[in-house]
């Protein structure tokens, strides 16, 4: 029984990932003739050929934006997240309630509702079509912050930073040396979301960036799927590749840090 | 110092929260009250007040799209309630290695990015695709990717995605039950059942109420997967309004009104959130 429903379990949440690795075994002309989820003859060659044909589709560029700009929006936003939850959920003072309010409120902000006017005021700030254009309005995450607040009222016992600030240690000591280490797979958790999210970030990059360098893996796959077929195995080689490897390094980082997020998400998503 | 504290940990989020969050609301919310003309060179010509929004009242294709989208959450919520409890409560039960293997399995498409899981799932969708074999040969003759079935072509992409999230949550909530909350139990005689039925689900309330209401809302916000399936074949652009608004923005450049329209569904969004909080505390 319990097998049974493992495989049933396996079978339906990997089979698309095991087609995705399957199909990028194959030769173009191919891919859809035999069975679709086994290779008898697997190659790399979609591998080789995605990643050596740079002046038509700089994928390896893609990837590396794509890990840059995650990467700064994720630890950006986690720390700011942390700093501002922390205020919220373990200060009483005046505007907190309003505060913390707001930030539920802007949990309901469509993304479409907003890129367009962030792209006016990256084009008066000089912002459009550079990294910092896509990391600062990444970074800022009203679920974190959301989060945030919740997982410190609940994680922190108030005697041990009462008794921290009595052994003279200064605020920013105690929330750097006491708060932060509380907040560990919270943060750690954000940190892997605000990742994800602007890994998978679409809407934004198409209204900011111009370049076709500076495009991170959505954005380039898309314009891609979109050109059409002057190379078509070429563009079967890019979005076989690129998804493959887009998907193992996700896959690969939420694995990695899977006890995190369920204590993370376990604390600070519903409580309160 | 220890009054502005507090002051100092907000000012770094506030910060950019005014300026990416705030700043372009309000930014969105003056477009709305104008109607500019295709020529004009500011898009704050031609002051209009609230007649935008009563436009998107009477909007035929965005409530369209409302009401298809509502059918999909109709469906999307009691599959993602009755499949995540089911699927929590079969791990909770099988700790040790088999249930940390089947945790893994039902969280790994959430580590998929959306618009690959979505082309994925397209090109399987698609003739000589495996689901388009499977169905062929269980004799139903559905292509997923017509405009009449999409709808059930994107509600299997949303509950694979989302399924392990719900999962993990509510893993999280049967883990937070007290250890001799069985014990009591078992000692009175409770058969696994009675266990399930009279402590485990009454526990895991607030974490179901908490998830139908991430769901409602979500499914306005949905936009990488309508997209990505739009691309694979013809959708309404209405299909559900985050779409509907890049729609408007992005291609009929009509930013006053989609302005509009914006704010009407952060309205809509903000009265489910109203009425799923009322809820909420009222388990409290």
């Amino acid at each position: 029984m319990t097998i049974a429903v493992l495989v049933a379990l396996v079978l339906y949440f990997l089979l698309p990932l095991w087609w995705l690795a399957v199909s990028s075994l194959k030769l173009y002309g191919v891919e859809f003739s035999g069975n679709p989820l086994w290779v008898s003859q697997p190659t790399l060659f979609n591998y080789v050929y995605a990643f050596t044909n740079a002046s038509y589709y700089p994928l390896a560029r893609w990837l590396l934006n794509s890990v840059i700009e995650s990467g700064f929006a994720g630890g950006l936003g986690a720390l700011v997240a942390a700093m501002a939850g922390y205020a919220l959920g373990k200060f009483r003072f005046r505007g907190r309630d309003a505060m913390t309010l707001l930030v539920a409120v802007a949990l309901m902000v469509p993304s479409t509702a907003i890129a367009f006017p962030i792209f006016v005021l990256e084009q008066q700030a000089g912002l459009v079509n550079t990294y910092q254009g896509v990391i600062l309005p990444s970074s800022v995450s009203a679920f974190a912050a959301y989060f945030m607040t919740i997982y410190a009222a609940e994680s922190i016992p108030k005697e041990v930073l009462d008794a921290a600030r009595l052994d003279g240690a200064s605020e920013f000591r105690v929330f750097r040396s006491i708060a932060l280490r509380f907040f560990r797979p919270a943060l750690i958790t954000l940190f892997v979301l605000i990742f994800a999210g602007t890994w998978n970030n679409y809407l934004l990059p198409l209204f900011v960036l111009r370049d076709a360098s500076l495009y991170m893996i959505p954005q380039g796959l898309s314009t891609v799927l979109i050109n059409g077929s002057t190379f078509p195995n070429l563009q079967f080689a890019i979005q076989v590749a690129g998804s493959a490897i887009s998907v193992l390094f996700m896959v690969g980082l939420f694995v990695v840090c899977e006890k995190y997020i369920e204590a993370g998400l376990g604390l600070g998503a519903v409580k309160g | 110092m220890a009054k502005l504290t507090p002051l100092y940990f907000l000012i770094p989020f506030f910060a950019l929260f005014t300026v990416f969050i705030i700043l372009p609301l309000a930014y969105t919310f003056g477009l709305s009250l104008f109607n500019a003309p295709a020529a004009a060179t500011s898009l704050f010509t031609n002051l209009v007040g609230g007649s935008q929004y009563s436009r998107v009242l009477s909007d035929v294709a965005f409530w369209q799209g409302y009401g298809s989208m509502l059918f999909l959450t109709c469906m999307w919520l009691p599959i993602s309630l009755v499949g995540s409890l089911l699927i929590a409560l079969f791990l909770d039960s099988r700790r040790g290695r088999l249930g940390a293997f089947g945790k893994i399995v039902v969280f790994l498409p959430y580590g998929v990015p959306t618009v690959i899981g979505t082309l994925m799932w397209g090109y399987m969708y698609t003739a000589g695709g495996p689901i388009y074999d499977l169905l062929a040969a269980l004799r139903i003759p559905v292509n997923l990717l017509s405009p009449s079935a999409m709808i059930y072509a994107m509600l299997n992409v949303i509950v694979w995605e989302w399924m392990g999230y719900n999962v993990i949550i509510l893993l999280a909530g049967l883990n937070a039950i007290p250890l001799h909350f069985y014990d009591s139990a078992r000692l009175d005689g409770a058969s696994s059942w009675q266990l399930t039925r009279y402590i485990k689900l009454p526990m895991l309330k607030k974490y179901l109420i908490f998830m139908s209401m991430l769901t409602i809302i979500g499914d306005q916000l949905l936009f990488n997967e309508p997209f990505t399936l739009s691309n694979l074949s013809s959708l309404p652009f209405g299909f559900t309004p985050n779409l509907y608004i890049f729609h408007v923005t992005y291609f009929l450049q009509e930013f006053n009104y989609a302005a509009a329209v914006a704010f009407i569904v952060i309205a809509i969004s903000f009265i489910v959130a109203v009425i799923g909080v009322r809820f909420f505390r009222a388990e409290d």
